[in-house]
């Protein structure tokens, strides 16, 4: 997790100066993180990368009115959560795309890899972190919008309780209750990745 | 008698369990209801394997044309506002300029200016040129010398050759009355 430090502060108020290099900064501070973050709202693809690019439009229009009340951080990830759930209720659920492919618009079947580092595995380790990958996001797809921004802020990006009930504007308890809901049902969803009848990278029986 | 947690109630809290962020009296509770019920043993660890593959789900690599496309966008949306920051960072550039080295520079271009238009010659046929002023300055010299000497023609037999000289020079240049 990214610390709030003083050099974010310096960041926003050199914005509200109109620098633009310090905008510079704040979208290489966070575009990783915010671009991972809807990767998993609304899954893999082109449509994630305009609705990461709509945050960063939307922060630099209104950067002008933010208060150091929040941090940066959050208020990124609200504005990100924002577009996404406007996103998924326009259209009925985005559609999921595969990890090693997806579709263009007019259907037609695209190889470009959406990024796994794969250089870490063999080659049927690949297969099954590609495997374990895509029932991954589909299990993340299947949960309703509020259990699912809140497993992948807590458990994927790594933010606080405090920070995703600023985030979504409700209690803390109420945080940790749709975690524990979005977990619950995850675990159901994976059973063969954790219940020790199929092995991949990142499970291993000796854990737990 | 002391109550053993039930089921329902361990499993509420397995989440918080997992992420050690129960107080310590539920913590404890659950830790020995866990010890002596397999089944719920077995969603703890479950759950503990489920968040693991969540905190290691690989990272998406942002697209290298991101910044690039990003900034193409921003320009369309307030194109104004750019303008503004490139009008106001030529202001704060000019503004941290010192001030004198702005008046030296006007002062220099002012001088060279004034050099290049020169003061005006009473001689318009052009400059004289080195030699013809040298020849005239040294002619000059000789006559006063011959005119100083001249005064005690007794005092410089020279001068009263230059004298003579002079006098036959002057002479040579007229013409012949005869």
């Amino acid at each position: 997790m990214i610390a709030v430090t003083d050099a974010d502060r310096s960041l926003v108020l050199r914005c509200q100066a109109n620098d633009a290099q310090a905008f510079n900064e704040i979208v290489a501070r966070y575009k990783n993180r915010v671009f991972n973050y809807i990767c998993r709202m609304v899954g893999p693809g082109p449509d994630a990368e305009d609705l990461a690019q709509d945050t960063f439009v939307r922060a630099y229009l209104s950067i002008g009115s933010f208060e150091s009340r929040a941090t940066l951080n959050t208020w990124l990830f609200r504005i990100a959560t924002n577009l996404c759930i406007d996103y998924l209720r326009r259209s009925s659920r985005a559609k999921f795309r595969s990890l090693s492919r997806h579709e263009d618009e007019d259907g037609e079947a695209n190889d470009e890899d959406w990024s796994i580092p794969d250089n870490r595995f063999e080659p049927q380790q690949l297969f099954l972190a590609k495997e374990l990958e895509r029932e991954l996001n589909r299990a993340l797809m299947e949960l309703p919008d509020k259990l699912r921004t809140v497993v992948i802020l807590f458990d994927i990006e790594g933010v606080p309780y405090e920070d995703i009930a600023r985030i979504l504007n409700c209690p803390l308890g109420t945080v940790k209750s749709r975690l524990f809901s979005a977990r619950m049902a995850l675990r159901k969803r994976l059973q063969p990745y954790v219940n020790g009848s199929l092995e991949g990278p990142g499970y291993s029986r000796d854990r737990g | 008698m002391k109550r053993t947690m039930n089921c329902q109630r361990t499993q509420s809290l397995l989440s918080e369990y997992v992420n050690n962020t129960l107080p310590g009296y539920d913590a404890i509770g659950v830790q020995e209801h866990l010890d002596v019920c397999n089944e719920c043993a077995r969603v703890y660890h479950e759950l503990r394997r489920t968040v693991d593959l969540l905190s290691r789900a690989p990272r998406y690599d942002v697209p290298d044309t991101f910044g690039a496309e990003l900034w193409d966008r921003l320009q369309k949306v307030c194109p104004r506002r750019s303008l503004w920051a490139r009008l106001g960072a030529f202001a704060t550039a000019v503004w941290y300029i010192p001030r004198w080295s702005l008046g030296l520079a006007g002062a220099v271009l002012c001088v060279l200016v004034a050099c290049y238009v020169g003061i005006p010659s009473a001689d318009h046929s052009g400059p004289p040129s080195d030699a013809g002023v040298e020849a005239a300055m040294v002619r000059d010299a000789f006559r006063q010398n011959v005119a100083i000497s001249a005064a005690d023609p007794f005092g410089d037999l020279a001068a009263a050759n230059l004298t003579a000289h002079a006098s036959n020079s002057e002479s040579d240049a007229r013409p012949s009355v005869e």
